[in-house]
């Protein structure tokens, strides 16, 4: 598709030169043509022979409309004709409008009569809409939806950053609830769903080669077997609109964060000997946490803070400093800001409060300004701090965390920081980084993806987050991390209808969650629907192997659950695998007669150890099997420890044959559940007590993962 | 009311379900709208029917063994005049005899007011009894399967819950500037078939489902367009 951009570029300098903010319908017109957008056919007559040869070469029917500078209101004055059938019609209508507008105004000037192809919505045509909006978030964003009803009240609409590419227009297409209705419902004619893309990508194009189109809407857009046409096209048009989003390179963001989250040496602004002060906690949190790096403690009053040299500004230590935490009040962070440009410190650690969240925009625009003077890079403020263990780094006011592993988390709050915290220790999940990222004037979650994207000690990234300041830049750096290692993220404020002002359909649609689900999607994310999934997700989703293929089964002892654990894996979207004939009956050589074989394989309950070993083997040795889901039941035969060993060694005897498959377990049983699933845990099988939902949402997880980084089988 | 004398005359008649006129009959019994409508045999009488009903009407084909009447062109609506009248019963009659059903005469009906479509139904579910269910029409039953159950009896609050439940109930509440259903009367409407008195409790084991589709709603009626009793399979000779 070639498109014609000198012709926009002509309505647009037009538009914005006589201070316009939206186009007239035959500017959009125009500007729908330069794309190859089909609009319905039209065509100005200026006789009724002139109107019938035109009606013959749209199609009837056709819409009538007087072409009069002096008329406005045409349907007053009597000029518009709908519903014209025929030839013959359309000579009478010519006549008939333009002798009404004389009648209705003597003195007016009769340029023409407008000649339209008339289309409606019918049982083969359907009415959709395609927009677009500039989102404050993510940018150019496109719209797709049915339209009438269904988009209004059941909001059924997906979205995708702009541009896309030809497959992301048709997986929207596609991807709508209602997507059954395209194909044809009740003997309806299927709509060709790839003329429906093509105007998708068409409108993708033309927003993001003129980013002033701050909205477009082609509503209705009526879509047929024999192709798509916007019947109507509104753009609105606004030169901040297009206005490009100040961003750091690759390599600038690669040069800071290195030496951010490898320091070789801190300087604590505000440090303390004073117990229960945060420049005292700071202190002994980076010499407890074992950091071999130099510190250095910043007070003007002391000669020695926790047992370190003290200084009285930055500016007298000697060596070169990588970072300064603060733990000063924010009406001091400007000045000793400006000494840390001064000495080329690289990150500020902006721990205080009483910036932007307590209404002190100003205070933090200052201290962006100044950072960005000296190219310091701000962490914060209002953070807790942040934790790097390869490096045994703790430069925060918390506890040091010593469980070192692959799992990199950040959290725009503080409490969900603690809550990381927290269950890091519990569960003894190894931890890269926990970073706490507060009002994000500076640092945020596309600089952190981009430094663990290259660092060899993080494997998988969880985040929590509220909003995003430049949605564009994460989801482009998240599609890209997440190929090589799982993002997973928690997307605060799911629920907040956010109402903004918006002019258009598509912009009110946009202002719901539906714009962070489907672009997070879009970007090879996982998101995980709440606090206690993100970290089961980032606990789990590393110590399963990748699978090789989409055939899960289920092992239950537990009848119960395995109808349990059924629902769970559709509800997850993974498929349970139809059980070939010849593995059937090698199962039910495991299992008693009256066990039920099948998927999910039913050993019942009272089996020996030997049970579950035969037919876990069996499902692990067989290639055509891809993931185990494992449903225990507690008995005396088949105590918790036993079953929790003994699926270990058998993972683990398969592991060293090289055959590496996820295996996820439900545990139900008594107490002794529990230290039966924190040992398959510890032997790489991700297990839980009394839930036969979370083992599968895990697994769920690493499917969805894998499916969107191309590695799956 | 004579329900089991219907349904014996459905059943010794070999058919599965009560006719078209029978069902509406029993609906009017229990305080359901229906349209005003006249039974005629031939194009003659459909016009005179039409003259006596005074306005659009639908012209609907009756025939003992054909259910899905709009199906093979058994159905033409929005008739404005005698004239068109008498060539639908034309019509009707040949696409009906030429699809291999019979034609004991048409139903002439006046034209519902615009609304909304609603469905309502019931069935006799073995575990729960006797069951009711609301909808809207078109493709929010058909695709988004849009709809809510109760267990007969039911009371006003249940009904105003089941409809709350709906994800299309914005429509029925005038969303995008269209028709307000008015929810007193679809409430009047539930509880009067799936009330402690209503139709449906009183309905014998024989008939297991019931649809009235549509029923149609605006904000002044709501009339039960068109409505079908299922007989159960052992009750009947087809």
């Amino acid at each position: 598709m070639t498109y014609d951009r000198g012709a926009v570029q002509g309505v647009l300098d037009k538009a914005v030169g006589e201070g316009r903010t939206s186009l007239s319908a035959p500017e959009a017109k125009m500007v729908a043509d330069a794309y190859g957008i089909p609009t319905p056919g039209e065509g100005l007559a200026t006789s009724p022979d002139g109107a019938v040869s035109l009606a013959e070469e749209i199609g009837f029917p056709v819409v009538l409309k007087i072409v009069s500078p002096e008329i406005l209101h045409k349907t007053d004055a009597g000029g518009v004709l709908v519903g014209v059938e025929d030839a013959e019609a359309v000579a009478k209508g010519y006549d008939e409008i333009v002798r009404n507008a004389k009648a209705h105004n003597a003195d007016a000037t009769i340029t023409g009569v407008q000649v339209q192809q008339m289309l409606t919505p019918g049982r083969d045509v359907q009415e959709v809409i395609i927009g677009s909006v500039t989102d404050p978030t993510f940018g150019k964003v496109v719209a797709f939806g049915l339209g009438g009803v269904l988009v209004e009240v059941l909001k059924d609409v997906t979205f995708r950053l702009a541009p896309t590419t030809a497959e992301e227009a048709r997986s929207m297409v596609d991807g709508i609830q209602a997507a059954e209705i395209l194909d044809g419902v009740r003997g309806a004619e299927a709509v060709d769903k790839d003329a429906v893309a093509g105007v998708i990508k068409s409108l993708s194009d033309l927003v993001h080669d003129f980013p002033q189109l701050a909205e477009v809407d082609l509503n209705p857009v009526l879509a047929g077997k024999d192709g798509s046409t916007a019947v109507d096209v509104r753009i609105l048009v606004d030169e901040k609109a297009a206005e490009p989003v100040e961003r750091f390179t690759q390599e600038e963001i690669i040069a800071s964060m290195n030496r951010i989250m490898r320091p070789r040496s801190i300087a604590v602004i505000g440090a303390s000997n004073e117990e229960g002060k945060i420049g005292n906690s700071v202190m002994k949190n980076l010499i407890n946490g074992g950091y071999q790096g130099d510190i250095y403690p910043i007070n003007p009053k002391a000669d020695e803070v926790v047992g370190k040299k003290a200084y009285s500004s930055i500016k007298e230590v000697s060596a070169d400093v990588d970072v300064a935490v603060f733990a000063v009040p924010a009406k001091f962070v400007a000045g000793a800001l400006e000494e840390c440009g001064t000495k080329g410190v690289a990150g500020a650690i902006l721990i205080p409060s009483g910036f932007a969240e307590t209404g002190n925009q100003d205070l933090q625009d200052q201290a962006v300004a100044i950072a960005r003077k000296y190219g310091v890079r701000i962490l914060g403020p209002n953070i807790y701090g942040y934790y790097y263990t390869p490096e045994n780094l703790c430069a925060t006011f918390c506890t040091p965390y010593d469980v070192k592993g692959g799992v990199a988390l950040s959290s725009q709050s503080g409490g969900i920081g603690m809550a990381i915290l927290g269950f890091s220790r519990s569960t003894k999940m190894g931890v890269s980084a926990i970073v706490g990222v507060g009002n994000k004037s500076d640092i945020d979650e596309d600089d952190l993806l981009t430094f663990f994207e290259g660092d060899d000690n993080t494997n998988i990234i969880a985040m929590h987050l509220e909003d995003l300041k430049d949605g564009r830049a994460f989801a482009e750096t998240a599609q890209r991390v997440s190929k090589k290692k799982p993002v997973v993220v928690l997307k605060a404020g799911r629920t907040d209808m956010g109402a903004r002002a918006a002019s258009s359909h598509t912009g009110a649609l946009a202002g719901n969650d539906k714009v962070y689900d489907d672009i997070l999607r879009q970007s090879g994310v996982v998101r995980a629907p709440g606090l206690n999934e993100m970290l089961q997700y980032a606990r789990g989703l590393p110590l399963l192997p990748t699978p090789k293929g989409e055939n899960v089964i289920i092992i239950t002892g537990a009848g119960g659950s395995g109808v349990l654990l059924s629902d769970a894996c559709v509800d997850n979207d993974l498929t349970l695998m139809s059980m070939p004939p010849d593995l059937d009956e090698a199962f039910k050589k495991y299992i008693p007669p009256f066990g039920a074989s099948g998927n999910p394989v039913d050993i019942t309950g009272g089996e020996p150890p030997s049970t579950y070993r035969n037919t876990i083997a069996l499902g692990l040795e067989d290639d055509r099997i891809h993931a185990l889901v494992l449903g225990y039941w507690h008995t005396i035969v088949t105590p918790p420890m036993v079953f929790a060993k003994l699926v270990a060694e058998v993972v683990e005897e398969y592991r060293q044959k090289g055959i590496e498959k996820p295996v996820v377990a439900s545990l139900s049983g008594d107490v002794e559940v529990e230290e039966a699933s924190q040992y398959l845990f510890e032997h790489g099988v991700v297990g839980y007590p009394y839930t036969t939902e979370l083992p599968v949402q895990v697994l769920g997880a690493k499917y969805h993962w894998a499916r969107n980084a191309g590695s799956l089988g | 009311m004579k329900l089991p004398e219907h349904v014996v005359d459905a059943h010794w008649q070999g058919r599965g379900h009560l006719t078209e006129t029978v069902a509406k009959q029993v609906l009017n019994d229990y305080g359901i709208a229906v349209p005003r409508s006249v039974v005629a045999a031939d194009s003659r009488q459909v016009v005179a029917a039409f003259e006596s009903l005074g306005g659009p009407v639908a012209v609907k084909v009756i025939s003992s063994d054909l259910v899905h009447k709009s199906d093979v062109g058994g159905v033409e609506v929005d008739i404005a005049t005698p004239e068109a009248a008498r060539r639908a019963t034309t019509t009707i009659a040949a696409a009906v005899s030429d699809s291999g059903y019979k034609v004991d005469g048409f139903l002439v009906e006046e034209m519902v007011p615009r609304g909304h479509e609603v469905v309502v139904g019931s069935v006799l579910d073995p575990r729960f009894g006797r069951l009711i269910m609301i909808g809207l029409g078109g493709i929010f039953i058909e695709v988004l399967e849009d709809v809510a159950f109760g267990i007969c009896p039911i009371t006003e609050v249940d009904a105003r819950v089941m409809l709350h439940e709906l994800r299309g109930y914005p429509l029925l509440a005038g969303a995008r500037g269209g028709v307000v259903a008015s929810e007193p009367l679809l409430v009047d409407v539930l509880v009067k078939l799936g009330g402690e008195d209503g139709l449906f409790l009183s309905l014998p084991d024989e008939i297991t489902e019931v649809d009235i589709n549509p029923l149609i709603a605006s904000d002044r009626t709501a009339v039960a367009a068109d409505a079908r009793f299922v007989l159960s399979d052992r009750n009947s000779h087809d």
